[in-house]
């Protein structure tokens, strides 16, 4: 006997994530999933992003934190009063759908404009579940080589933007900021590219300014309540 | 990658489905996999005849049909195979385009008794 089942094999954290997209819509709060590499620069640009955020846009961001282990992450955010909560996979090499609703009812999301969920450190897994936010961003540092698009290509096929880090060391590398984004460009030529560096703050207010104009954009885009 | 896991939902899959049609014992199971969800064949069979133990697939042989990733070109409507993650089109350039095939990853079918 043979059965026709044409059932989705990870329908259950897509049934998860639209979960987590009506609960985020219903409290007005925009949301991005970053992504990059362990030690891209995720943390660092965050706290950046927050103190130039709350000077130039008054956009008020609030994160959810994955990571294996520790609460490192989490602890820093909550050093400079963002509203925060920390996720431990214990092994997990990535965030998923149901991780994201076990922890909505933490969030204090009236007090949230712009929720980031700052994934595990991982160029590959994260690209595949959805977690119910409006877009992703990669973070990837410019140590990490001009031909790490090409090779991770989903993730950066998927990604809206891709922030380019610790561009205060390119005097020390070989790489080439136009050969970067070539090759971004070459994977997704939709993708928006921002060149930074969360150490000297090069960059940051045109980032800034990206969150700030997708927020908008979003927030016109819906229906009037 | 994640092949344990996948193959874990398959197996719900197929007990639910073998439950809702009175069959008691899974011969096959037909899965179609795009080329895009990063999936290797060999590690998903392994893991299949792994997480098939004890359930209604034991001893079950999984087909995967691999679905190739093609695009469409919104500037042209061409439509082409998409090689080496380069998601531009072959014949005008355009980078404009959607995916056609190559995102599946779901059970098609299951034979049994």
């Amino acid at each position: 006997m043979k059965v026709k089942v044409y059932s989705d094999i990870l329908r259950a954290n897509d049934v998860l994530a639209q979960q987590n997209r009506a609960f985020f819509e219903q409290r007005g709060l925009y949301v991005i999933n970053l992504l990059g590499s362990p030690g891209s620069g995720k943390t660092a640009l965050l706290e950046r992003t927050v103190e130039v955020c709350r000077s130039r846009s008054g956009l008020r961001i609030g994160a959810i934190e994955g990571d294996i282990e520790t609460s490192r992450d989490a602890e820093r955010l909550a050093r400079i009063d963002v509203p925060v909560v920390q996720i431990n996979t214990h092994g997990g090499c990535h965030l998923d759908a149901a991780m994201i609703g076990g922890v909505l009812s933490d969030l204090a999301t009236d007090q949230i404009d712009l929720l980031v969920i700052e994934n595990v450190g991982n160029l590959v897994c994260p690209a595949s579940f959805d977690l119910g936010e409006n877009c992703k961003v990669t973070v990837l540092s410019i140590t990490e080589g001009e031909d790490k698009p090409i090779k991770y290509a989903e993730i950066f096929r998927k990604s809206s933007a891709t922030v380019a880090n610790k561009i205060d060391l390119l005097p020390h590398t070989d790489v080439s900021l136009e050969g970067l984004k070539q090759s971004l460009l070459g994977i997704n030529p939709a993708m928006r590219v921002l060149t930074v560096s969360s150490r000297t703050g090069e960059g940051i207010p045109e980032w800034v300014d990206w969150l700030d104009q997708a927020v908008c954009d979003w927030r016109a885009s819906r229906p009037s309540k | 990658m994640h092949e344990f896991s996948i193959a874990s939902s398959i197996i719900d899959i197929v007990n639910r489905t073998a439950r809702e049609n009175g069959i008691s014992r899974v011969t096959r199971v037909t899965v179609r996999v795009g080329e895009l969800r990063l999936v290797l064949p060999e590690s998903l069979k392994f893991a299949f005849s792994v997480c098939a133990k004890g359930s209604v697939a034991e001893n079950g042989e999984i087909q995967i049909e691999k679905v190739p990733a093609t695009g469409k070109c919104s500037s042209c409507g061409n439509e082409f195979r998409v090689g080496s993650f380069q998601f531009v089109c072959p014949s005008c350039g355009s980078a404009d385009m959607s995916i056609v095939s190559g995102e599946e990853l779901l059970v098609e079918s299951l034979e049994g008794e």
